[in-house]
């Protein structure tokens, strides 16, 4: 009986320490998704068949829903939608050119109709003929990610698209869209 | 501070302890709303798996019933759920094109780093959430009465309400059961037989909430103050999860009812009946492994 009373009170104590030293949370860096960076680029005309539109963004705004102190920021993906469904421009208008963040290239369009923009696409999406990403923009969008948590973070950042369409009546918007994942500091 | 200030304060932070991995605004909440609906379940199974089974723990420590006459019996149980390597990663759905299409390893609440895919330009690439919790037991702990006796049946209570306090959120752990002696309609087996039935619900913070279910069959056998006992069980248990996914834009509201996996148990145990003082100790065996033990005192 003598033994029992020991085993068992051992257990409990062994089960005691293990509720005290048991769970260690929050051992990792946790990821967030960073706000989409979305740059809508209206395009109004009815006299030509050309387009060129650019905006300036804050490109801290991905941070803007983080609470946490941030480690670093990684870029997951980058779309493309156009919206041509406002103002009677068709669906089957055919669009040639390409989209520039601060002057470097993200990606060209060669004859490819709107309606293969109708829904959301990555840009690195290979079943679209005729649209091709460019390395240079994506990898110029990455690093400028990674200097955000420098000492001297850039401040913002301009997206350009321009090109020209098969036809006259242009009435469409472009929306482009970076997202990211941040990173928070790892616990010390 | 009086000796009850000083229990009370040990008995909350002890069922703190248990709920600590998702008290509100904690890394693990945080985690969770970052994942999508497509692989939250399986981020986060292992912590249901887990909680259930601690849930349908500890709710005896003897198959003894007397038939009638006051029995009164005011318990602390402790239960923990072991966390091995099968617990720590799952199979993930592929993320969104342009990343390739094929289901991902990763790491679940319990695991280390997620799993990293490439992208298709050097330094783009998608990243798992992390695991959130490092333990080997995940530790649940609750008060509990069982009173009777009246022809040959008991009920179980399990009551804990704790208000919201700093970042701990409001707890609320409700739990009713009967025990009944089968005994009574068998008096020359040689063993005590009861069967039981066990509901309980559990609401914690503002995204968690779970409910189990058990029924089962126990036997025991006393010699001297020693009662070895065991039993089978049934037993179900399902958390349910509700949170805004900000992922996404604009973001989803997901709601998730996520069942425990744990199903049929048996229970092996001893416990102690010294005068007014009761100690147990168990191990309970299914899809999941639970240590139980307690401490208790009554007629």
């Amino acid at each position: 009986m003598k033994t029992f009373c020991v085993v068992l009170i051992g257990v409990i104590l062994v089960l005691a320490g293990a509720f005290v030293t048991g769970c260690d949370v929050g051992v990792n860096p946790l990821l967030f998704d960073g706000s989409p960076l979305s740059a809508k680029l209206r395009v109004e005309g009815t006299s030509g068949t050309t387009f060129d539109e650019s905006r300036t963004l804050n490109i801290a705004d991905v941070l803007s829903s983080i609470d946490k102190a941030v480690d670093s920021i990684k870029v997951f993906n980058i779309t493309l939608q156009i919206d041509s469904l406002t103002d009677g421009t068709s669906d089957t208008t055919k669009v040639s050119g390409s989209a520039t963040v601060d002057g470097n290239p993200l990606f060209t369009i060669s004859n490819v109709p709107f309606s293969a923009f109708t829904s959301e696409r990555s840009i690195f999406d290979n079943t679209i003929s005729g649209f091709v990403f460019n390395s240079v923009g994506v990898t110029y969008l990455v690093n400028l990610l990674q200097e955000l948590q420098s000492d001297t973070p850039p401040s913002s950042v301009t997206v350009r698209a321009f090109g020209n369409v098969n036809g006259t009546n242009l009435h469409f918007t472009v929306n482009l869209k970076l997202y990211t994942q941040v990173y928070t500091k790892a616990k010390k | 501070m009086t000796y009850a200030h000083r229990f009370l304060l040990f008995f909350v932070g002890i069922l703190l302890l248990g709920t600590t991995t998702i008290r509100a605004q904690n890394p693990f909440e945080d985690a969770v709303k970052q994942i999508s609906s497509d692989n939250v379940r399986g981020y986060v199974q292992p912590f249901v798996n887990a909680f259930g089974a601690n849930m349908n723990s500890g709710l005896y420590n003897s198959a003894e019933i007397g038939e009638s006459g006051l029995y009164l019996n005011v318990r602390l149980v402790a239960m923990g759920t072991l966390i091995g390597d099968a617990e720590k990663t799952y199979t993930a759905a592929a993320p969104d094109p342009p990343y390739p299409q094929y289901p991902v390893q990763t790491a679940t609440v319990f695991g280390d780093l997620g799993a990293i895919v490439q992208g298709p330009v050097p330094g783009m690439e998608y990243h798992y959430q992390n695991g959130q919790v490092k333990t080997s037991f995940v530790p649940f702990l609750s008060p509990q009465l069982t009173v009777g006796n009246i022809f040959g049946t008991q009920a179980v209570l399990r009551y804990v309400p704790l208000p919201e306090h700093d970042d701990f959120p409001k707890v609320t752990l409700f739990g009713i059961g009967v025990r009944h002696s089968i005994s009574r309609y068998l008096p020359t087996f040689p063993a005590d037989l009861a069967a039981s039935v066990c509901y309980q619900k559990l609401d914690i913070g503002d995204i968690f909430s779970a409910k189990a279910f058990n029924i089962g069959a126990q036997i025991s056998k006393s010699y001297s103050v020693a009662t070895l006992y065991g039993g089978v069980q049934y037993e179900t248990s399902t958390m349910s999860l509700s949170y805004t996914y900000t992922g996404s834009n604009p973001p989803t509201v997901v709601n998730l009812d996520i069942d425990g996996e744990n199903k049929i148990r048996a229970t092996a145990g001893l416990s102690l009946n010294l005068v007014i003082l009761h100690l147990n100790a168990d191990i309970n065996v299914g899809k999941v492994t639970v240590a139980s033990a307690g401490i208790g005192f009554g007629l």
